[in-house]
């Protein structure tokens, strides 16, 4: 309640007095705020890239772990490690890895005489630099989101189809993925409201740069907040981010697919 | 003409006459001993001068009796925790550092003491601290902090790889381009906090300015032809071509780095920065180092100073005690002490700069850097970095960096980035109250 409030007002810390009501003034000059409809596109490409990669690469790599594997184990506990270490850890390492003449893989590209771009300052480059850390950081969530639904799967209906002459392929499209579906439902959700909190990565790697070339709606408020003290606007944007949140959160709730639609 | 030599003795004079009246040492400790117990929180960002402070406090707490907690924060981190807990006045700070560039804003909003009361009645030096880094602190005859720190711009170049330093932008060009190579960049620029600090030298040296007249006149002035020539040389020619790539992006820390591992030639930073670079136990360039001012352009050259204070946040519950510290730390002694055992050249009392042990220490890599630190801060005496004092100043350069950037991302042209942000920041000063247009 206090945001929606603060949202309707000029709340600016360093100027006393400017907790006052100014109607939908910060909503209106949000619809005219091409950096923010600028944070807005960034903010779904980016999510896009991550959720669509994330499950994609996680249900690939759940069906390879489902399998007996030697090192299974292993396997799994190091598919772990990414998502628990902290998220700031994970930005500072991906940022030196970034960074062309101090990553150490220039053990491997300068011999060779390849010359890296400038991965985070590439305007082309930099939102899938920050792409490819946060895929890494959570594709082991959907991996054992995925996992656990594949060994919670009873094994009739793949055997009665294995009877029926069904190859691999058959199986897994007609059988396995429906009733992968709910999971993956799940696991995409989830990883797409997070998406919008990848807040640390961009903090440390691009601060929204170049220009504003990696700036999604969240820092886009934070730097209004905490550099400006400009509350009120910046609250107006968590506002209408809160009420994005919440319609998807709503509609994916009630989708079909939460219910598996094999017979 | 005023000599170095005849401006410091002037300067040592007059505050010589204040120190002749100075309260002896033992008699200024009786009276503080009245805080024995108390306790206060100092809250500052983390530098050479907070660390050597950090070393000597069981001193400060034999002779006052005051224990101090002192917090020492990454900058960002300390930009934040400060805006909210000045604006919360919780008092729970009692003493923290006065950014220079946020003081217009701070001192606007009221937040800082007035510290003039407590200067008269303790007799303190305030002579003895060069007149340039107390301006920026200073609102008619009220003093709302102590200068510990009055940085000033200076060139750090490879004298391996550059025979002589470029004195003017186009030699600056020219050298870069020279010897930039994919192993040695030829200008490491300055990443997201340090645009801000490098861009002013260029727009001034172009002729150009971020405002009219501040802090009076804020007509904005970004999208003048000067300004955006200067961005253009700045972020286009300069850190697009010959700069370390990806640098736009850098912290401080991962320029000092990419200085100390000899991945480029010329860098244009503070002296409190530069001088890392010649830490012979990370650095493998410390030998191979010299200073020199930043070069100039048609207009002349613009060095950069920043300052930073010491102040009481006004909801301090304990204002005395933290005065008491404020006293100390910023005292000659101190001072003095803290630049001799650290690396802590930017020292603000006239009387520590000219000290023959200090002027010793600090001729580093063959440069005389407290003649080189001087010229700068007197330079800026002639009012250029009016411009940081404006309190909106933190957004608007929080635009300028963001046009920089694209700029030498090749998002955008100089003009077009300079015309938004010229837009953009016409946008913030007129929602501030102000009439630019």
């Amino acid at each position: 309640m206090y945001l929606l409030a603060t949202s309707l007002t000029p709340l600016d810390l360093t100027r006393p007095g400017s907790f006052r009501f100014t109607g939908l003034a910060n909503y209106a000059a949000l619809g005219a705020d091409g950096r923010f409809w600028n944070s807005v596109r960034v903010q779904f490409e980016l999510s896009a890239i991550t959720v669509t990669a994330q499950v994609g690469l996680g249900l690939a790599l759940a069906l390879l772990l489902h399998r007996p594997l030697p090192f299974r184990e292993a396997f799994r506990t190091a598919f772990v490690v990414p998502m628990v270490l902290p998220p700031i850890i994970v930005a500072i390492v991906w940022k030196i890895l970034f960074t062309p003449l101090l990553t150490p893989l220039n053990i491997v590209t300068m011999p060779l005489g390849i010359q890296q771009p400038a991965w985070l300052t590439d305007p082309q480059l930099a939102l899938w630099t920050i792409a490819v850390a946060d895929i890494w950081e959570w594709t082991a969530f959907t991996t054992l989101v995925l996992l656990a639904a594949l060994q919670m799967m009873p094994d009739e209906p793949i055997e009665a189809a294995r009877v029926d002459g069904a190859g691999a392929w058959q199986r897994f499209r007609w059988i396995v993925l429906p009733l992968l579906r709910p999971a993956l439902v799940v696991a995409g959700l989830f990883r797409l409201i997070d998406s919008f909190k990848a807040f640390p990565l961009i903090f440390v790697m691009t601060g929204g740069g170049p220009g504003t070339a990696t700036e999604p709606t969240n820092y886009y408020a934070y730097t209004q907040a905490f550099t400006q003290t400009d509350i009120g606007y910046s609250s107006a944007m968590i506002v209408v981010m809160l009420g994005v949140t919440l319609a998807m959160s709503a509609a994916a709730v009630r989708l079909p697919g939460l219910r598996p639609d094999v017979e | 003409m005023l000599t170095r030599r005849t401006f410091l003795a002037t300067v040592i004079a007059a505050s010589g006459a204040h120190t002749g009246a100075r309260v002896p040492h033992a008699a200024a400790q009786a009276p503080a001993k009245r805080f024995a117990g108390t306790s206060i929180r100092v809250s500052m960002f983390d530098t050479a001068f907070p660390r050597g402070l950090e070393k000597l406090l069981p001193q400060f707490t034999e002779q006052t009796g005051i224990k101090v907690d002192l917090e020492l924060l990454g900058f960002t981190i300390f930009l934040q925790r400060s805006d909210l807990e000045l604006s919360g006045a919780t008092g729970a700070v009692d003493a923290m550092t006065l950014v220079f560039a946020q003081s217009g804003r701070w001192i606007g909003a009221g937040w800082p003491e007035d510290l003039s009361p407590f200067i008269a009645q303790s007799r303190f030096d305030i002579d003895d601290i060069l007149p340039g880094p107390l301006a920026a602190m200073r609102r008619g005859d009220h003093i709302y902090g102590i200068p510990w720190l009055a940085d000033s711009q200076l060139m750090l170049y490879r004298k391996d790889l550059v025979a002589k330093a470029p004195d003017t932008f186009d030699e600056l060009l020219e050298t870069a381009r020279r010897v930039h190579s994919p192993a040695v960049a030829g200008f490491m620029s300055a990443g997201k906090v340090g645009l801000n600090w490098v861009f002013p030298t260029f727009l001034y040296g172009f002729g150009g300015s971020f405002f009219a007249n501040p802090p009076s006149d804020l007509r904005t002035q970004l999208a003048a032809p000067e300004a955006i020539q200067a961005a253009e040389f700045f972020a286009e020619k300069l850190i697009r071509s010959y700069g370390v790539p990806g640098s736009a992006n850098f912290e401080d820390a991962e320029e000092i780095a990419t200085m100390q591992q000899g991945r480029a030639a010329i860098w244009i930073h503070s002296l409190g920065q530069l001088t890392r670079v010649l830490d012979r136990q990370k650095s493998t360039v410390a030998d191979k180092v010299a200073f020199a001012a930043p070069p100039r352009g048609a207009a002349g050259r613009f060095p950069q100073v920043a300052t930073h204070g010491l102040m009481i946040p006004a909801a301090s519950k304990k204002k005395a005690p933290a005065w008491e510290f404020i006293r100390w730390a910023t005292s000659r002694e101190t001072m003095r002490r803290i630049a001799l055992d650290s690396q802590h050249a930017a020292v603000t009392r006239a009387s520590v700069l000219n000290d023959p042990e200090f002027k010793r220490k600090y001729q580093l890599a063959d440069s005389d850097v407290p003649a080189l630190h001087e010229a700068a801060l007197r330079a800026a005496g002639a009012g250029y970095m009016a411009y940081r004092t404006v309190p909106e100043f933190p957004a608007v350069t929080e635009r300028v960096v963001i046009a920089l950037s694209a700029i030498a991302a090749g998002q955008k042209s100089a003009r077009d980035a300079l015309t938004t942000a010229n837009q953009e920041v016409v946008q913030v000063l007129e929602k501030a109250g102000h009439r630019v247009r």
